[in-house]
């Protein structure tokens, strides 16, 4: 801890920011669980007990958050050398393969499995700033022993591409 | 007892038994590396093709999927921090740290030494108590599966010590997370948002995945290249010296062992609390 503080820098906001990120997401969740649990229609009796247990984990986890989000603001609690390894922060590679993630699981139905497995390999490993060749090449190969895998050897059931 | 235990014995050294739970014990080794496929999806996956095999071949294979696989859970989690099992979490509290130190192969020799032992105590405490353990299964209730649930959570709290707000926070969201789908008492729905895949509720292997090693990949994203220099001291392997160091620690094993055979020998209480439970006791029996 006595290190820490002075360290503040880049990480405080971020993370403090992500904090209350979850934080509000929680409260939402708590306040509006009415809504979300129970799948009720208006006017038809129901039982509340559901909402209890969700309710409770829900407010300690937003209280929390808070308090969490307070303590990394003021620059406490950020992770020490032992804990993680020697970073750059660079949260654009970290936004693009996030985005990449959600791009792989929307592009499935369209390209099918091996070639969005494919296409999508290729761009997560020239995120790590793998060469374009060896980009290509692995992403060939693992798309190839995945598809072999699953479609082939396990006869895992993927929906057919839409554009092919 | 001693008779039948005999005919078992005679029955394993055949030695189509013993190769089927070599390869077994390869194939499981492979599947608890991946993290996310895991000992039960591997004897799911493989089930199958044990049909083609004597009986108790194919049991041998199975089980020794089963065994492997735990011990392949240990693998990515000391070598880069990401759980291959949920009951591997703890693994990566002290081994991630020691391969960072350049001990990899140390943490790794420790891992299946223990994970060895462990289970030829367990095997032999089950051959000697089975009949009282089963019946002490049977008499567990409601009421102890939620104190087994409480202590399971002040655990979780207990072992990140100095950050107990976070932990609680964390076990928070936890506790949230595996109350989405149906209640079990009104069929209510619970935070489903309308999908039907959430019905049956957040599944542990995606979720553990998710938190620990997608987490982890992130991380690993920000350092200079995904294998950083350093870490070529993490490069993992077995080495016969440090085989033997866990018997320094005999109170340990044998506590590690008994707790694990205790907690696995009730019904639904799962693998992840007696690994919790072991270290903790561990930590606090250490100097």
């Amino acid at each position: 801890m006595t290190g820490d503080r002075a360290r503040g820098g880049f990480g405080r906001l971020p993370a403090a920011l992500m904090l209350l990120g979850v934080a509000l997401a929680c409260a939402l969740l708590a306040l509006y669980r009415g809504r979300l649990v129970g799948n009720i229609e208006p006017g038809v009796p129901y039982y509340r007990s559901p909402e209890v247990f969700p309710g409770l984990s829900l407010a300690v986890a937003a209280l929390g958050s808070l308090w969490l989000a307070l303590r990394a603001w003021r620059g406490y609690g950020e992770p020490s050398e032992e804990s993680l390894p020697r970073s750059r922060p660079r949260p654009g590679v970290v936004v693009l393969m996030l985005g990449l993630f959600a791009a792989y699981a929307l592009a499935l139905p369209w390209l099918g499995y091996a070639l969005a497995t494919g296409v999508f390999l290729f761009l997560g490993l020239l995120l790590v700033r793998l060469s374009p060749v060896r980009a290509l090449g692995l992403a060939a190969l693992l798309a190839g022993v995945l598809w072999l895998s699953f479609v082939v050897g396990l006869e895992v059931w993927f929906p057919r591409p839409r554009l092919f | 007892m001693l008779e039948n235990l005999l005919l078992g014995v005679d029955a394993v050294a055949d030695s189509a038994v013993l190769a089927a739970l070599v390869v077994g014990a390869a194939i499981g080794i492979l599947t608890g590396v991946l993290p996310g496929i895991g000992p039960a999806v591997g004897i799911s996956v493989l089930l199958p093709v044990t049909y083609s095999l004597e009986p108790l071949t194919g049991m041998a294979m199975l089980l020794g999927i089963y065994c492997g696989g735990w011990f392949g859970g240990a693998v990515p989690a000391v070598l880069i921090n990401i759980p291959g099992t949920p009951a591997a979490v703890v693994t990566t509290f002290d081994g991630y740290p020691m391969a960072r130190r350049g001990e990899a192969e140390r943490a790794l020799s420790l891992a299946i030494m223990a994970s060895l032992v462990g289970g030829v105590a367990s095997v032999v405490v089950l051959i000697l108590a089975a009949p009282p353990l089963a019946r002490l299964a049977t008499a567990f209730g409601a009421p102890e599966y939620a104190m087994a649930a409480l202590l399971a959570l002040a655990l979780v709290v207990v072992a990140f010590r100095g950050r107990m707000l976070a932990a609680i926070t964390a076990v928070a969201l936890g506790l949230f997370a595996s109350s989405v789908g149906l209640d079990p008492n009104t069929l209510g729905q619970r935070y489903t948002f309308g999908f039907t895949d959430l019905l049956a509720g957040l599944p542990l292997v995606p979720v553990v995945i998710g938190v620990f090693g997608v987490a982890q990949a992130l991380a690993l994203l920000e350092t200079d290249t995904v294998v950083a220099p350093e870490d070529r001291a993490r490069r993992g392997g077995i080495r016969w010296r440090y085989l033997g160091e866990v018997f320094r620690y005999p109170a340990t094993l044998a506590k590690s062992a008994l707790i694990g055979t205790g907690i696995g020998a009730l019904p639904g209480i799962g693998t992840v609390l007696a690994t919790f439970f072991a270290y903790l006791e561990a930590r606090r029996a250490s100097p």
